[in-house]
């Protein structure tokens, strides 16, 4: 396990979870919102092998299983990586059917305190397409505003957002 | 493990990110030239794989275990005089360490190269501190040639380099 929340666990990816990560990274509803393009079964499975084949210490990107203490089921994947300003950022995608029950909130929260207190992180952002109302309300309980910008990878437009440490540990 | 389990073919471009994301790895770099570059990205891999497909004949193979790309494969051929001898040269990714794969891809490889390259000699460099790699040429009938002294700079440090050889029988 890397970190926990009152109802998420935060550990590595396993073989195990191919399944349940082609039904992510296979649903159009959530990729449109990253956005990305919807893979088949083999492309999530190559993209799952090449998260776990990552040497930790080498990667500026770490992704991270999600799983609901509740049921014990995996709703998703969170991460660690660098911005084209070479800023950490963070980010997270859930299942379809775990939207809507405050989990985006828990585990933007878990993955803010935890850059700030374990990775030694002095500034966190994320970027969020203006599409996706919904991971912009969670991240606008957090993060601050920090600018909107035509993101020509992905051809959209975004939002950046950012906090410092100092900010962070005043408030929690 | 199989027979099967571990085979050598072509690379494609869609190999970029698997094969980025085994040699972006302190720990098989530590092994390796420092023309191979270190951090390792997606680009590093296409440059790499679009360089393979223009060699006539195929010289470097991507390494699967049970379908996944684990590792890459080379015969660099020699010019000029030496133009029967090939340099071997290999690396594997380390989820898949420790299993036998390298024995199995050096095997294939060097069949190739005295089959159907009609090489005469198939020659490795080895650091010293690369004691798996030796045993990976050992168990293939590789012979130490010797020990060229102090002939590499590596992490700043100067190494021996274990020279090993085989030769073609037919």
């Amino acid at each position: 396990m890397i970190f926990e929340t009152d109802r998420l666990t935060i550990r590595l990816l396993t073989k195990e979870d191919a399944d349940l990560y082609f039904d992510l990274m296979g649903n159009p509803n959530v990729m449109n919102l990253v956005p990305r393009p919807v893979m088949s079964r083999e492309e999530s499975n190559k993209h799952l092998l090449c998260v776990i084949n990552s040497a930790p210490d080498m990667t500026n990107k770490k992704v991270w299983a999600i799983d609901s203490k509740i049921d014990n089921e995996f709703i998703g994947i969170c991460a660690f990586l660098k911005n084209d300003d070479h800023e950490n950022e963070i980010g997270y995608r859930l299942r379809e059917k775990f939207w809507k029950k405050g989990y985006g909130t828990e585990i933007a929260r878990g993955l803010i305190d935890y850059g700030f207190k374990n990775m030694n992180m002095d500034l966190i952002t994320a970027d969020v397409i203006t599409t996706n109302l919904g991971s912009m309300k969670i991240l606008e309980k957090f993060l601050i505003l920090d600018k909107e910008f035509f993101n020509p990878n992905d051809n959209c437009t975004d939002r950046r957002y950012k906090l410092d440490k100092e900010t962070w540990l005043k408030r929690f | 493990m199989n027979d099967q389990d571990v085979n050598i073919r072509p690379l494609e471009l869609s190999d970029k990110m698997a094969l980025a994301a085994l040699a972006n790895n302190k720990k098989v770099w530590d092994n390796l030239r420092d023309s191979i570059p270190h951090p390792y990205h997606e680009e590093d891999a296409a440059f790499f794989i679009n360089l393979t497909k223009k060699q006539n004949p195929q010289q470097s193979f991507g390494i699967t275990y049970q379908g996944e790309l684990c590792g890459v494969i080379s015969l660099i051929i020699k010019k000029d005089v030496y133009k029967k001898s090939a340099e071997i040269g290999y690396w594997i990714g380390e989820p898949y360490w420790k299993k036998g794969i390298a024995i199995k891809a050096v095997a294939q490889i060097t069949k190739y190269g005295f089959k159907k390259l009609n090489l005469v000699r198939i020659y490795a460099g080895v650091y010293e501190y690369n004691i798996a790699s030796m045993k990976v040429l050992e168990s293939n009938g590789y012979l130490k040639e010797g020990i060229f002294k102090k002939a590499v700079i590596k992490n700043d440090k100067i190494w021996d380099e274990h020279r090993y050889y085989k030769l073609n029988k037919s």
